[in-house]
């Protein structure tokens, strides 16, 4: 049991470092593209996604309360939402 | 016949774990409820500075980009890479100290060491940038830089202070549920340290 949260923690450990290298790919294939934008909303759905996951997995929001976890959400998708939008409007 | 005080501690540490074994199949807020004040009120906080940034960085795109130029990446990249890391072997840590007769030493100094390397990073990446002349008011952007990261800098130097207090409790062979409760507290703090840069680094250093 202990192993399997062992390996668990460590597996999530790799999606995220490989999550941050996806993020840097995405902003030099946006740059030879010329869709900085859609990649820039790419890097924030990254960054936001990174986020959740250290929320639930090493904060321990996985075994949290309903209240705890809707709470968490919550900010996590209001906070993609605002920043996309008000880029993407800014860049138009 | 008497049993051996030694056998009677084993059952009675074998207990304790399985006891919290079965706590943990019922949601269950880890740490200090206290420190979910803290938490969520930071991520409020920072949530408003990373709006804050992004409706500022609209009004001067062309400024924001040009100095974007200026950041070193690497170090950036390095930095994320450090307090994930770190963050990681937080989590061990504290696995490994609820579990009888077991250290998380070990993970906490490995942890600590991130919190550390992240700092000599910062440091010298802002000496770089003050010895090209690029301080606090050179303009929009790098004020936003040096504020968010600055504040972010602070948090780090707590979360690593914090870290050297659980390494030093983690020697205990035998915690109470109050130590237990400590840290898991910090090494929630530490998470938090990490989720926020995670959000900077992507902000700051890649949306262009």
């Amino acid at each position: 049991m202990q192993n399997r949260i062992f390996h668990r923690v460590n597996l999530i450990w790799i999606v995220l470092v490989l999550a941050t290298m996806l993020s840097l790919e995405s902003r030099q294939a946006g740059i030879q593209a010329g869709t900085l934008n859609i990649s820039s909303v790419f890097i924030l759905a990254i960054a936001c996604g990174k986020s959740w996951i250290i929320g639930q997995e090493f904060m321990g929001l996985r075994h949290a309360p309903t209240s705890f976890k809707t709470a968490f959400n919550i900010w996590i998708t209001a906070l993609f939402g605002l920043l996309a939008g008000i880029y993407w409007l800014g860049a138009r | 016949m008497k049993v051996p005080a030694v056998a009677v501690a084993g059952l009675a540490d074998a207990y304790a774990y399985a006891q919290k074994n079965e706590d943990r199949r019922r949601p269950a807020i880890p740490g200090d409820p206290g420190i979910w004040v803290l938490i969520f009120g930071d991520l409020i906080l920072f949530g408003i500075f990373f709006v804050v940034y992004t409706v500022a960085r609209s009004h001067s795109v062309a400024e924001f980009t040009a100095s974007q130029f200026a950041l070193n990446r690497t170090i950036g990249l390095a930095n994320t890479v450090i307090l994930l890391s770190s963050s990681c072997f937080v989590v061990n840590a504290v696995r490994q100290s609820t579990e009888p007769g077991r250290t998380s030493f070990a993970y906490l100094i490995w942890a600590i060491f991130g919190g550390l390397a992240f700092f000599l990073l910062k440091i010298f990446e802002y000496h770089a940038k003050v010895h090209a002349g690029i301080g606090l008011n050179y303009n929009s952007f790098f004020t936003f830089y040096y504020m968010y990261t600055g504040i972010h800098l602070l948090h780090v130097i707590i979360g690593t202070v914090v870290l050297c207090l659980m390494a030093k409790l983690s020697l205990r062979t035998v915690k109470t549920q109050r130590e237990i409760t400590f840290l898991e507290s910090g090494a929630i703090f530490w998470h938090l340290v990490d989720l926020i840069w995670v959000m900077m680094f992507a902000l700051l250093y890649l949306v262009r």
